[in-house]
């Protein structure tokens, strides 16, 4: 993408966002959220940072690879570890980025 | 608050009682900083990023979409669709911000996030809607704000300090991997995860990334689905 792109990405996600931000507290005022809507949006965050994450970890070169020479896999794979007990940021980040840079060091399962 | 409400402590109850989560607040703001400039997109814009969108996950998710070379469609419906928490804070938080006048309420709308809206919660479980009771939540939103642009513009500093060879884009998926556990609130929850994540990978050759926008909506449908059938339908929104 262009920065030119890029910009207007950015401004049209800042612009509906202000507009969420407002809906209520400047708009619908004396109005609440239908509960059923509430019920969708509350899944939608967790859906998305899931659909973000394992390809990340599984897609390599445009494909997934599944394999002991896939080091962002073994090192995802720890780091859900990491999360799923401490369910914190910082730890679950260094711990992953850590163990990436150690195989990718050493190779242990080829390149 | 056994002394009287003045606009002046309402606030500055809001700042303190904001402060203790800064210790998650900036090594985010890092990470994210740092994540902008790695991605490639000029310091210039990296910053308006933090002014204009204000929103830590969007940010990191339109960075790591923009870096697959992602469709502008499917990056702006993904960062509004992270986003579209921000109108439940609005309908819970707005009772509170009913005395203000139109300008200081849109400010208000602008510097809403996940904290600001947590803390002032809060707050307000407590507290009856008042006249003044506004200047807690701007306490709170302003801190968090300018903690979020300080720890931002760090990261866009030291990141475009950094080596590619450290793989630090690899940080995105591991920061969202630690932002999403404490979300799986029931097992609705882990269904969603799992099939947003297993669809993402098998629908990763669609175009423009469709087949990523379609497991997040799949995802999020079979949670709908499934609660009730997997028995614990009642969220915990504490």
């Amino acid at each position: 993408m262009t920065a030119n792109a890029i910009f207007w990405t950015m401004a049209a996600v800042g612009l509906g966002t202000f507009l969420m931000r407002a809906s209520f507290i400047s708009v619908f005022t004396q109005r609440n959220m239908p509960a059923v809507v509430e019920r969708i949006m509350a899944y939608l965050p967790v859906a998305i940072l899931s659909a973000l994450i394992v390809p990340a970890f599984v897609i390599r070169d445009g494909a997934a690879h599944v394999g002991l020479d896939n080091y962002r896999l073994l090192a995802g794979l720890l780091a859900i570890g990491v999360a799923a007990k401490t369910k914190k940021v910082v730890p679950t980040l260094f711990v992953g980025l850590v163990c990436l840079w150690v195989l990718q060091r050493f190779q242990p399962f080829g390149g | 608050m056994t002394e009287p409400a003045t606009p002046r402590r309402l606030f500055i109850a809001g700042v303190k009682a904001t402060l203790p989560l800064q210790i998650g607040v900036i090594p985010f703001a890092l990470i994210t900083g740092t994540a902008l400039v790695t991605a490639g997109l000029p310091i210039w814009i990296a910053h308006a990023f933090s002014i204009v969108v204000f929103a830590g996950a969007a940010q990191l998710a339109m960075v790591e979409l923009i870096s697959q070379h992602a469709a502008v469609g499917v990056i702006v419906l993904t960062a509004l669709l992270i986003n579209l928490r921000f109108m439940m804070y609005s309908a819970a938080i707005a009772p509170y911000l009913r005395h203000t006048g139109n300008g200081l309420r849109a400010f208000a709308a602008y510097l809403l996030t996940d904290q600001a809206y947590a803390i002032s919660m809060v707050h307000y479980d407590q507290n009856e809607a008042e006249p003044l009771q506004h200047w807690y939540y701007f306490g709170s939103a302003l801190t968090l704000w300018t903690v979020w642009q300080l720890g931002t513009s760090a990261g866009i500093y030291l990141g475009a300090t950094l080596p590619a060879s450290w793989s630090l884009d690899f940080a995105i998926p591991l920061t969202f991997l630690g932002l999403v556990f404490p979300l799986i609130r029931n097992r609705p929850g882990i269904l969603a995860a799992a099939v947003a994540g297993v669809g993402a990978v098998i629908g990763h050759g669609l175009p423009y990334n469709m087949g990523f926008l379609a497991a997040v909506l799949v995802g999020a449908a079979a949670a709908v689905f499934a609660e009730g059938k997997l028995g614990d339908e009642v969220r915990d929104d504490s």
